[in-house]
């Protein structure tokens, strides 16, 4: 259960400016890259279906364009993983300075 | 615990298993990919992979004292070690044997259903990982717990996590004991048996700390064996990728495949376009609406399922976690890129032919490929690489299995027990009895659901599994985490409602059998047999005596099995036939779980939810008070 003091701590550090500008960033990277890699996956499920012919167009020898979107899925979904762990870095950077170290705070054993 | 007991233990059950898989062997009767003269040398691979893997158990066992480093490794594991068993963890049989056999079978069709299993990561890391480290301590129900009513919150995730564990953990069992029997003549019931015991063993004595060493040894083995698979595949072709596809389009076996088996003639296609049509969607994936079903269950039930959430709680903190994510996903990424190039490798070099006359499902496809690669069915090389391959995927069940047992053993006793019954309180040497007590259960669970499921279709429930946990699991974690009014009520309701909608939208689905259709299937199959005999019959000089008694006998038996089936026969659920076309219930159990847990919420508030709400959004995005890692 949580003390009257700790509860006032974390609703100060919840009224806390910095921690609204940190969450508020956070929220627009996680959207953002969460929207873009969904509409890539379920771009390949609506092409297939109505407009088949353009994943057939041959892209270099028999390689054809849906192979290549396809496999792209990878390396689209390493630069959503990348673009996110640099933004998060920046915030952890943040968070640090907001006097609210991220490192596990000691237990009593 | 005493280390010396635990050595006698670990080790007594090494020449049992051996017992059992000899006995297996001994009793096989089947014919097998491997041949008679190999069977020593495969059994050798088997017994030195679980050798050492049941060596590392015993070290684990050493260091195990308390409930965290039983279910969480003591919370001390590193970003690559952590990503490593998240791969090992999620790369399962379904994913090396079976896509590698789709693909091998359908082409493109094959690498699109493989994408959503990556894709799902993308989830996973910009969701839940970091949020479910800083507020969780080792399951899905602590997160829960956090804001909404304790004992019901813990005992409703509990149940929904063991369901989601228990319906992706039986068709691993039953996929991976057909396979041993087609490979090694292993009896179903034996090999179902000894993945049991194996798992049993890594779990029970080496908790978390031996699961994440198997997870581990078996992902970096999965895709050492991939690599080599693939170099040697792409080898004659100078590592020439295009050369590659060239040569697999112009592969007359598969043209006539394309155009026999899977068209039936139905397309005018040249033989050239008929091999190009094999790199084109639509010769699996024929309903779009299954496959926008099926891509969001896969897309959105990882991130809530019980084995990965609970890997980020064996992480120091959410940096960590978040780097583990960022490992497993370039692990399994790569995995995923070698599986596909695996697929059409065994395309090109066995034939989808040979593969389905193995198995229809094409689940020997990499095993048959690694079999010819090494020099074929009766060469050294070729069979100790096809007992490598064999070892690794069996490798692979059991460290899935063992990760979901851990998972659901950790809802049932640390949720259940600890957190509903004794609200809480009990000591650690109570805790880790009932972890112990709670794997057995589920390992006896797992083996009895896996005998039972003999001869069934089980396929279909890795996709409920992942229905499930995205209609369940996923909502009211995501809800909690991120929606300030989210209250107990909505969580109870998006778990419950989530579940059951889900299961029962399966049980009136085409999954089930229904009898009726079964029979109006025979009988077209009569009607259609006794065309062409009469046929046979009136142009006899092109037909032999032979062909016309095996049509007449397939008749017989298509009759037989039509007059087998009363006229009201009906499906498990008392239905004539589906209600719903729909195999997988994601696209309405999805939303539906997500809407329950909105109503609900602002039906019946909760002050305590409301109440806590800062302390967890401060706690969710800087970290503090996470629990301490203990130091190793």
């Amino acid at each position: 259960m949580q003390n009257d003091n700790l509860s006032d701590t974390w609703s100060t550090m919840y009224r806390n400016p910095q921690f609204h500008a940190v969450s508020r960033q956070r929220r627009r990277v996680v959207l953002t890259l969460f929207i873009v890699g969904t509409l890539f996956y379920f771009s390949i499920p609506a092409v297939t279906t109505f407009y088949p012919s353009i994943f057939h167009a041959r892209l270099f020898g028999v390689v054809n364009i849906g192979l290549a979107y396809g496999l792209l899925q990878y390396p689209i979904g390493g630069l959503i993983a990348y673009i996110y762990a640099i933004n998060m870095r920046k915030l952890d950077l943040e968070v640090a300075r907001m006097g609210a170290s991220p490192q596990p705070r000691k237990e009593l054993a | 615990m005493n280390p010396l007991l635990n050595t006698k233990r670990v080790l007594a059950l090494v020449p049992a298993l051996a017992l059992v898989l000899a006995s297996g062997v001994a009793c096989a009767q089947t014919k097998v990919l491997v041949g008679d003269d190999f069977q020593g040398m495969t059994m050798a691979i088997f017994a030195i992979f679980f050798g050492a893997t049941l060596f590392i158990t015993y070290l684990a066992a050493k260091r195990n004292r308390t409930a965290t480093d039983y279910y969480t490794a003591g919370g001390g594991i590193g970003p690559i070690r952590n990503g490593l068993a998240i791969a090992g963890d999620y790369l399962s049989a379904a994913a090396f044997l079976g896509v590698s056999g789709l693909i091998a079978l359908y082409g493109y069709d094959g690498i699109a259903y493989l994408i959503g299993f990556f894709v799902a990561f993308i989830p996973v890391l910009l969701l839940v990982a970091e949020p479910c480290r800083n507020l969780g301590r080792y399951t899905l129900g602590d997160v829960l717990a956090y804001r909404n009513s304790f004992r019901s919150t813990k005992v409703a995730a509990a149940v929904s996590s063991i369901i989601v564990a228990v319906f992706y953990m039986v068709p691993q069992i039953v996929g991976g004991a057909v396979i041993l029997r087609a490979l090694i003549g292993i009896p179903y019931e034996i090999s179902v048996l000894a993945v049991g015991i194996l798992m049993l063993t890594y779990v029970v004595f080496g908790g978390m700390r031996a699961t994440t060493s198997v997870q581990v040894i078996k992902a970096i083995l999965l895709i050492s064996s991939c690599f080599v698979l693939v170099i040697l595949s792409w080898a004659p072709f100078g590592f020439n990728v295009s050369e590659f596809f060239v040569s697999l389009t112009h592969n007359p076996m598969l043209q006539s495949y394309v155009s026999e088996t899977l068209l039936k003639g139905s397309q005018a296609l040249g033989m050239q376009e008929a091999g190009q049509r094999f790199l084109e969607s639509g010769l699996y994936l024929k309903n779009p609406l299954e496959q926008l079903s099926l891509g969001l269950a896969l897309v959105l039930g990882t991130a809530a399922m019980p084995h990965i959430l609970m890997r980020f709680f064996t992480v120091p903190d959410a940096k960590t976690a978040r780097s583990s994510v960022l490992w497993a996903m370039l692990a399994i990424g790569v995995c995923h890129l070698l599986i596909v190039f695996i697929g059409f490798a065994a395309a090109h070099y066995v034939g989808a032919k040979a593969i389905v006359v193995l198995d229809k499902g094409g689940n020997l496809a990499a095993p048959m490929l690694a079999q010819f690669l090494g020099g074929g069915a009766d060469s050294l090389v070729g069979n100790f690489m096809l007992a490598f391959v064999a070892a690794v995927a069996f490798a692979t069940i059991v460290a899935v299995v063992a990760g979901l047992t851990l998972a659901a053993a950790s809802a049932l006793a640390h949720d259940v027990y600890v957190g509903a019954i004794r609200n809480g309180r009990a000591t650690e040497q109570e805790q880790v009895r009932a972890a112990r007590v709670a794997t057995l259960t589920m390992a006896v669970i797992c083996v009895v659901c896996g005998i039972l499921a003999k001869g069934q279709n089980v396929a279909h429930l890795v996709g409920l599994g992942y229905a499930v946990a995205a209609s369940a699991n996923l909502p009211a974690l995501l809800m909690t985490l991120y929606w300030k009014r989210c209250s107990t009520a909505g969580v109870l309701a998006g778990v419950i409602g989530g579940t059951t909608l889900s299961i029962v939208l399966v049980l009136v689905s085409p999954n089930m059998t229904y009898p009726l259709q079964q029979k109006t299937a025979a009988l077209a199959t009569v009607a259609a047999l006794d065309l062409r005999i009469v046929d046979a019959e009136k142009n006899s000089s092109g037909v032999t005596v032979e062909a016309r008694d095996k049509l007449r006998k397939e008749s017989a038996s298509a009759a037989a099995q039509a007059a087998a089936i009363a006229d009201d026969a009906t499906s498990l659920v008392g239905l004539k036939a589906p209600l719903i076309s729909l195999r997988n219930p994601g696209i309405i159990s999805i939303p539906v779980g997500f809407l329950l847990v909105f109503i609900f919420s602002l039906l019946i508030a909760d002050k305590r939810a409301i109440a806590r709400w800062e302390e967890l959004a401060v706690r969710r995005e800087t970290g503090i008070g996470v629990e301490q890692a203990v130091a190793h």
